[in-house]
């Protein structure tokens, strides 16, 4: 290796302030992977514990650079040390978290001996690579701050080392031997500078989809492993239910089944379950339940209060993301009985399978229909159900055993914890935008056709009516699903009583205006009314995409029923009766970034119009959101005016843009020809005045003149030191330069510059500079 | 093996850099993005993106509108230090940062170009001044000279030359070091008596001593009155205050150039010749050079400083570009000197040759001879042995104090 090499490597580190910004991007490299914590206090310890850690090495690194202490690369091992222990250790939270803290720790180790720039770059590295899985593992909008964070720091280091090795090759700097250079205004420009770029180019250029190529699926350190479903799996047994089977719900179910009467709450075969969560942290949404009562639905789980769910969990609060190439329905549940207040299944068959390591192929044969992957992963815990588009064809989880019912609905032995990522493969079909599901086998009418006991008959009647439009049954369901969409309202506080009575009627005719259960219901049994076999299925709605974290993000609120009619040419077809859901309809081209950010925002605002409680407590996260918001929506409407503006001046301001450029390279040009001649004017005006200012101002031209053309007169430089120097350039105008610098030494210290020498020197600065008519 | 390893990885590893570095993280992130489809991913990656276009464009801005002049004195001598200046204008509004100024100094004995002067920040005007140690012998016009910038984070570089109308030149004198003493024979350094002093030409005389008669002393210089006290023949000793006519023969043939850089013969040679002659001329002697390289260099014997300042800047530019046998220019040069004139001649490694004797005995000349002991110019060492050398007599190795070698 050249000594050149080694030299470029082996550059200390001269500027302090280096270590100072590194810190930084240390620091919020760590404070980036620890964002996503969920336990708040754990990861301000944490925070705290590597800020600190890392300052001590680094001053360790500095002194170490310096006088090259052996207690530091004590230190350097000691750590290193622990870091495989760390490692070990953390191998039980899973393999990501374990090579994450192992990082950490080898740079720490590597901080306590930092001395070279090639330490300098591997740090660099680290930080940027634990950014990297940050970035990965973040669902939060907000992540962007840490990234702008880390830019402004990392802009920083680099700015401060180049200078320092720039500094390191010169003979002479500018600040001195001693001097420091100050860059904070100039690193806040250039950091201004990428971000925006970074911007555009986040938000204008178009992603590819998703190759999903050998990706394995991160356990997160869950695993939902129980033994009697295993060996349920193992017999092959097919277990079948009438009435409800309400096994896996625990105590909440068990009391809400009490609460119904309804005896069939537990069957005796319900598996261990872990204990209660801590309130605001699990969500009960009554229609992941097996039975559920449409007085205990909406958001506000019966109560008044929109801002929250029954569990205290706030009702914009996210629940569950989505990594999907489009927005999806995601179905939990499927109900087939109505007694007139409440849904749930009279019969439930189902099969335990087993996964094989964590993996589960639905569907072995080829399937019809587009391909989609989903990954999801909860942000709370909530019912044992897995919550997937229908058809699905394959499944990854972190257990060893799933449950399939007879209409496809997936099933896990215990409640979902917060956490968990699982990832399903459908295979989903559409008609006009409408998800469908193929059987295999017709289902059995009669379940799909119940209806309940003193049924109003108005609501059949209505169902008639709205329906006799559509030709086929296709088109009567979707008229009768427009009519919905169109002629009622969504609300989140209409939990009216029931009374012991159906409350459809008192929603259809009375309050017109309801919750997304009241919709479904209605529609599924206004469906049924006119021969056409439909269920109700609740889930999730997922259509609130986040650009700029590319998930989409489920809320409490989002806690969703909706209608599936069996249509024998397509299978079951889904329909969306509440008006607030965008429902399904024909994909549309897909947006841009920003049109999606747009989009986005706009959504944000409803649901925080929706769930804004003047009385809630400060939240900082929250104002910090809002705030982040405001930003983004006056840029966006600061985007939309100057889009407006463009198209409608655009020919003006292009013009006027075109007229600038070219005026200033035109200036650029001329400007010297142009200060040429207002020399030569200033010269011509004094000719006829003063001898002695006139000898002057011909000497001042004269230096100016060649000052432009490359030939300065230092400051150091007398009169005729320069004069020597201007006639080895120019020897032709030697005497005229001469005769022009005596005039000026005479006209500056003796003031004996006669005015009858004007027109002599007059020529002579036309024959200095090189020009005809002097 | 681990040696080899290592010396793999530094090889690897001095590709690393940042211009590199930052494309293949953006490729790497960007198929972490696509293959599990994470935006907050694309965002990292147009960051690096970003980062490198910013970096690409920024150094193009930072280097507009600005013009750089230099000075430097007109001469200097080898081992002065001289104070460069430049003067360096940014026009416009916005300053620039992080500048880079390369220049080509070639009398500082390094080739290329070579970071001058680094400057943080720049608007309007600023000059830096710079001290220099003049290494290389000769008439320099100095290089091309350019203006850098890779800022902010040195991942591009952009460069501005500069052009002058004409570059500025420098006359670089060789080193000249005191001499306090010359062996020259015949010359006030050596006292002489009788006849010998007789017979050389010129100078007034200045009584030294008596000593004893001996066979063959002017009967003239009898001490008339010491004899009668003495009873025996005693005669006066004069020093004759005689201007000798001394003539630097210096060797310009190529293939007398043996050593690198400073270290050269050339070089050695062209020093000693400017402190002899500057030595000569201030005791009152005459000096005269002469040499045959690509041209015929004769310098006429003469006095006086202007003199030696044409001797001075006659051997700033002299090269080692001939092809004549210095004995050839040997047997020219003794043609200038009258008889008892004192050749300098220049040896490379072996005695002089008989030519060069005869040519000395014809003309009853007593010569200084410098030879050079070529093998150490080809070597790195800089320490020469110590060695004792005959009066007139002086042997050079690579590396000598030459104010040491000419004062013992």
């Amino acid at each position: 290796m050249s000594e050149e090499g080694k030299l470029a490597h082996d550059l200390p580190l001269g500027d302090r302030r280096i270590y100072f910004s590194l810190w930084g991007m240390l620091f919020s490299a760590a404070m980036a992977r620890l964002a996503g914590e969920t336990e708040t206090g754990m990861a301000l310890m944490s925070l705290l514990f590597w800020g600190v850690m890392f300052a001590i090495a680094l001053y360790g690194g500095r002194n170490y650079a310096q006088t090259q202490n052996i207690i530091w690369k004590k230190a350097s091992d000691t750590a290193a040390v622990i870091g495989i222990l760390s490692f070990t250790l953390s191998l039980l939270g899973g393999m990501t978290q374990a090579l994450l803290s192992l990082l950490l720790w080898m740079q720490l180790a590597k901080c306590f001996t930092m001395a070279n720039q090639r330490d300098l770059f591997f740090a660099i590295l680290t930080s940027f690579v634990l950014l990297i899985f940050s970035a990965s593992e973040s669902k939060e909008g907000l992540f962007i701050l840490f990234i702008a964070l880390y830019s402004l720091l990392g802009v920083y280091t680099l700015l401060l080392h180049h200078a320092d090795k720039a500094r390191l090759r010169a003979l002479v700097t500018q600040a001195g031997d001693g001097g420091r250079p100050n860059f904070p205004a100039s690193t806040l420009l250039l950091t201004g500078a990428i971000l925006a770029c970074a911007a555009l180019l986040f938000f204008t250029v178009p992603r590819p989809s998703a190759g999903n190529l050998g990706a394995q699926l991160d356990d997160g350190g869950h695993d939902y492993y129980d033994q009697r479903w295993e060996e349920e799996a193992q017999n092959g047994e097919k277990s079948e239910t009438r009435e409800e089977d309400d096994r896996d719900e625990g105590e909440e179910g068990g009391r809400r089944a009490q609460r119904r009467g309804d005896s069939a709450a537990d069957s005796g075969t319900k598996p261990p379950r872990p204990e209660p969560e801590e309130p605001g942290e699990s969500l009960d949404y009554p229609g992941f339940q097996a039975q559920f009562n449409l007085d205990e639905t909406g958001t506000a789980g019966g109560g008044d209060d929109t801002t929250q769910t029954a569990e205290g969990l706030p009702a914009n609060a996210i629940v569950l993301y989505l990594q999907a190439p489009r927005s999806l329905y995601l179905r939990g549940r499927i109900f087939e009985h109505f007694d007139g207040e409440s849904w749930s299944n009279r019969v439930q068959r189902e099969r335990k399978h087993l996964l094989e390591y964590g993996r589960y192929q639905i569907s072995p044969g080829p399937r019809q229909g587009e391909e989609v992957k989903q990954v999801i992963e909860t942000a709370v815990s909530m019912e044992g159900v897995l919550f997937a588009t229908p058809s699905a064809v394959e499944l990854g989880f972190p257990g060893s055993v799933i449950a399939i019912d007879q209409d496809g609905s997936l099933r896990i032995p215990r409640r979902l914890e917060a956490g968990t990522r699982y990832e399903v493969t459908s295979q989903v079909e559409e008609v006009n935008g409408r998800t469908i599901t193929r059987v295999d086998n017709p289902p059995e009418r009669q379940r799909f056709l119940q209806l309940p006991s003193g049924l109003d008959p108005r609501i059949a009647q209505l169902a008639a009516r709205v329906m006799a439009s559509g030709s086929t049954p296709l088109e009567a369901a979707t008229a009768l699903e427009r009519h919905l969409r169109s002629e009622y309202e969504y609300s989140l506080e209409s939990a009216f009583s029931s009374q012991n009575h159906t409350p459809l009627a008192r929603f259809l005719f009375e309050e017109r205006r309801g919750h997304c259960e009241y919709f479904a219901s209605a529609m599924t049994v206004m469906l049924r009314t006119q021969g056409i076999p439909a269920r109700l299925v609740t889930g999730f709605s997922a259509n609130h995409y986040n650009p700029i974290t590319g998930y989409y993000e489920v809320r409490a609120l989002d806690g969703h029923a909706w209608t599936e009619a069996y249509l024998p040419q397509y299978g079951w077809v889904s329909f969306e009766p509440t008006p607030y859901y965008p429902g399904f309809m024909p994909e549309e081209a897909q947006a841009n970034t920003l049109e999606q950010l747009d989009d986005y925002l706009r959504r944000m605002e409803e649901i925080d119009a929706l769930t804004t409680d003047a009385d809630a407590p400060f939240d900082l996260y929250e104002e910090l959101r809002r705030i982040l918001l405001a930003v983004v929506s006056l840029l966006k409407e600061a985007y939309h005016a100057i889009a407006g503006t463009l198209t409608q001046h655009g020919p003006f301001l292009a013009a006027a843009l075109l007229l600038l450029i070219a005026g200033g390279y035109l200036y650029q040009r001329l400007r010297k020809r142009l200060r040429d001649r207002l020399a030569l004017w200033r010269v011509a005006r004094s000719r006829d005045g003063d001898g002695n200012r006139f000898a002057i101002t011909c000497y001042r031209e004269m230096e100016a003149w060649f000052s432009r053309r490359e030939l300065p007169r230092s400051e150091a430089e007398t009169v005729e030191e320069y004069l020597e120097r201007l006639v080895e350039s120019m020897p032709g105008r030697g005497d005229a330069m001469e005769h022009i610098t005596n005039g000026f030494t005479n006209a500056r210290y003796r003031g004996a510059q006669s005015d009858e020498h004007n027109q002599a020197l007059f020529s002579s600065f036309y024959a200095a500079i090189d020009k005809k008519g002097g | 093996m681990n040696e080899q390893l290592d010396e793999r990885l530094e090889q690897w590893l001095r590709h690393v850099t940042l211009r590199r570095a930052i494309p293949t993280l953006a490729l790497i992130v960007f198929l972490i993005a696509w293959n599990r489809g994470i935006a907050l991913l694309y965002g990292l990656q147009a960051l690096l993106i970003a980062t490198f276009l910013i970096t690409y464009l920024a150094p193009r801005f930072n280097l507009r509108r600005i013009s750089v002049a230099r000075s430097l004195p007109a001469s200097a001598q080898v081992g002065e230090t001289l104070t460069m200046e430049y003067r360096l204008e940014k026009s416009g509004l916005r300053p620039s940062y992080m500048l880079e100024l390369f220049d080509t100094l070639p009398f500082t004995g390094e080739a290329g170009q070579r970071s001058v002067a680094f400057i943080d920040r720049l608007k309007g005007v600023d000059r830096l001044r710079l001290n220099l140690s003049c290494e290389l012998r000769g008439e320099h016009r100095l290089g091309e000279m350019s203006l850098r910038s890779s800022y902010p984070l040195g991942i591009h570089e952009s460069r501005l030359r500069l052009n002058e109308e004409k570059a500025p030149r420098i006359l670089v004198y060789p080193r000249t070091f005191p001499i306090h003493s010359l062996p020259l024979i015949g010359s006030s350094q050596a006292p002489i008596s009788g006849s010998m002093a007789a017979s050389s030409a010129g100078g007034g005389e200045l009584f030294f001593g008596i000593r004893e008669y001996r066979h063959g002393d002017n009967p003239r210089h009898v001490h008339w009155s010491a004899t009668a006290k003495r009873d025996e023949l005693v005669v006066k000793q004069y020093e004759y205050l005689q201007h000798t006519h001394i003539v630097i023969v210096l060797d310009l043939n190529r293939r007398s150039l043996y050593g690198e850089g400073r270290h050269t013969t050339i070089e050695y040679m062209m020093s000693i010749a400017a402190s002899v002659a500057r030595f000569a001329l201030s005791q009152g002697h005459q000096v005269g050079l002469f040499g045959l390289g690509e041209q015929r260099i004769q310098v006429p014997l003469g006095q006086g400083e202007r003199h030696y300042r044409n001797i001075l800047e006659l051997l700033a530019r002299l090269q080692a570009d001939g092809d004549t046998p210095y004995h050839q220019v040997v047997h020219e040069a003794v043609e200038m000197l009258p008889q008892g004139g004192v050749p300098l001649l220049f040896e490379m490694n072996a005695a002089h040759t008989p030519e060069q004797s005869l040519d000395m005995y014809r003309h009853h000349l007593r010569p200084l001879r410098v030879r050079f002991n070529t093998s150490s110019f080809l070597e790195e060492r800089t320490t020469s042995p110590r060695r004792a050398g005959g009066a007139g007599n002086y042997s050079v190795y690579r590396g000598d104090d030459l104010s040491e070698l000419f004062n013992p």
